[in-house]
């Protein structure tokens, strides 16, 4: 019951959220822009880097660029549904605006984090999955129909785990009262997702694999469309995103314990 | 001058209100920036058995250099220009025109506080990766005289820049993808994310006429003796050339942008 109350009103707030970008069309296009220009410097980074080795924690160029595509894929859909939302949090949160969410008859975590879509950056998306294409059609050796289906099955996952994580460095906010949480700390982190795992591998980089999970997100959804991904990683990428939830969750439920609401 | 001291030391103080979020995010900023760099060239030496250098630079001169990116950036771009665009978007520059100091000046004094707070900060992280981590920033006083001369050079170019494109909020809804706009390209084209020495030739002389040079790459070059005298000589005119042109750039975009700034709340 709760579930279509929710899948009724997202309907509805998507229906403000068309007619908001199409008010706000110019901002649209510039945001277009700028993830072109996001394309064309994560391509031109990975063929100027590649001037110089031909493999990079285990990616070749040509899986570089199922890489590129896989991680930009994944940026444009966090752009598109949740990206506006997770700006949005700690204001709410710290200007007491969450007052408004909490009474309403809907989970407020719901409400909170499905408010907007940028309809504008599906265009984006669209873009990115060409370049996803032409990766995977240029690539010499790519894993078969499977193994690309479950790469890209990966992917709307990567997409959740990545928004649970930016969430993750929100929510202090509840305790720590600062205008942005760790959001900014959270973009600064995120670049990592936008490097082979591989790379991160020795020393203290099993951080990326667990606690920031970062070096997973998009490498092993690309892994799995060239044939590299090892049988256990899958799991492990499920076990990580439903962890992660649950932790979100409950932190969410606990700052709402203290919530003191700033207005009123 | 007293009014701008006091804005300065105001932005000071309402800068370290927020301690915990100034110190870890700037520090963990730098630490990851510099993992992620690090992880990514030793993997490209690794793969690369018989390189000693890459670009004219072995690991350890590439790990001081992206150690020497990752102090300056927050010094150059301490992040709170942001709120020009949203002064003028939201009307509350209002209020900075009835000052009796240029609005531009007022804004400089700001961002000079925040750079002040990530210098400080900045020579604290320098120091632990210096003597902590052993990697060696710094090799001579003339080379630190010469980055000072390069940073200060660098804050100033780059705030008019910022103040450029934060302007473009007096013809556009928002101004935050242009900002990310710049940012993207500055660190990519002005040798954050990648040494200018790195790229082909034919690109690279292009690249070293750019103002995102004179930037980023300058100050972090001349930090680490990496610029003969000559070429330091070079870069100062060029940056100077660059630092008028922006002050004269961001005083007719201001103006022209108050023609039409209708003042929301008035």
């Amino acid at each position: 019951m709760i579930l279509l109350r929710c899948l009724k009103l997202y309907s509805t707030l998507a229906r403000f959220s068309l007619s908001r970008t199409l008010n706000f069309w110019a901002d649209s296009v510039l945001r277009v822009v700028m993830d072109v220009l996001f394309y064309i410097v994560s391509l031109s980074f990975f063929s100027v880097i590649y001037l110089h080795a031909d493999n990079i924690g285990g990616f070749t160029r040509a899986d570089a660029m199922v890489f590129v595509g896989c991680f930009t894929l994944i940026d444009a859909l966090f752009m598109t549904f949740f990206s506006v939302n997770l700006w949005g949090m700690s204001a709410a949160i710290n200007q007491g605006q969450l007052d408004y969410i909490l009474t309403k008859p809907i989970p407020p975590f719901f409400l909170t984090l499905f408010q907007r879509i940028e309809f504008g950056s599906l265009i984006n998306a669209l873009m990115s999955a060409s370049i996803l294409a032409w990766a995977l059609t240029i690539h010499p050796q790519p894993a078969s129909w499977l193994g690309i289906l479950l790469g890209l099955s990966m992917l709307p996952l990567a997409v959740w785990l990545y928004f649970m994580i930016g969430v993750a460095f929100v929510l202090p906010v509840f305790w720590t009262h600062s205008p942005g949480g760790f959001l900014r700390t959270f973009y600064s982190v995120e670049p990592l997702m936008e490097r082979p795992d591989g790379i991160y591998r020795k020393g203290f980089g099993w951080v990326f694999f667990t606690l920031l999970p970062f070096a997973i997100l998009a490498s092993f959804p690309a892994r799995a469309m060239v044939g590299k991904l090892a049988s256990g990683d899958f799991f492990y990428y499920i076990f990580v995103l439903i962890a992660f939830t649950f932790v979100v969750a409950r932190i969410w439920a606990r700052g709402l314990r203290i919530y003191s609401s700033a207005s009123s | 001058m007293k009014a701008l001291l006091a804005m300065y030391v105001n932005e000071i103080k309402r800068t370290l209100t927020y301690r915990v979020e100034f110190w870890i995010g700037s520090i963990l900023q730098a630490l990851i920036f510099l993992y992620s760099a690090v992880a990514l060239w030793s993997a490209v030496f690794t793969s690369t058995d018989s390189a000693q250098s890459i670009g004219g630079l072995s690991l350890s001169q590439m790990t001081a250099y992206y150690a020497l990116a990752a102090c300056l950036y927050y010094v150059i771009y301490p992040g709170e220009m942001g709120f020009m665009s949203e002064e003028i978007y939201q009307g509350q520059l209002n209020r900075y025109l009835v000052y009796p100091i240029p609005y531009l000046r007022l804004k400089l004094s700001v961002y000079l506080a925040q750079a002040t707070l990530f210098f400080g900060q900045s020579i604290v992280i320098g120091l632990i990766l210096q003597f902590g981590f052993a990697i060696p920033l710094i090799s001579s006083w003339s080379h630190l005289a010469m980055g000072l001369t390069a940073v200060m050079l660098a804050c100033a170019i780059a705030f008019h820049i910022v103040a450029v494109l934060q302007m473009s909020a007096f013809w556009l809804d928002q101004a935050w993808s242009v900002m990310v706009m710049f940012y993207m390209t500055l660190n990519f084209l002005g040798g954050r994310v990648v040494p200018l020495t790195i790229f082909p030739n034919w690109l690279r002389s292009s690249l070293e006429w750019l103002p995102f040079s004179s930037v980023m790459s300058f100050p972090v070059q001349a930090f680490r003796g990496g610029l003969s005298h000559d070429a330091f000589v070079f870069e100062v005119i060029k940056g100077f050339f660059w630092l008028l042109f922006f002050i004269w750039l961001s005083r007719s975009v201001f103006e022209r942008g108050l023609r039409r700034y209708g003042g929301v709340g008035i």
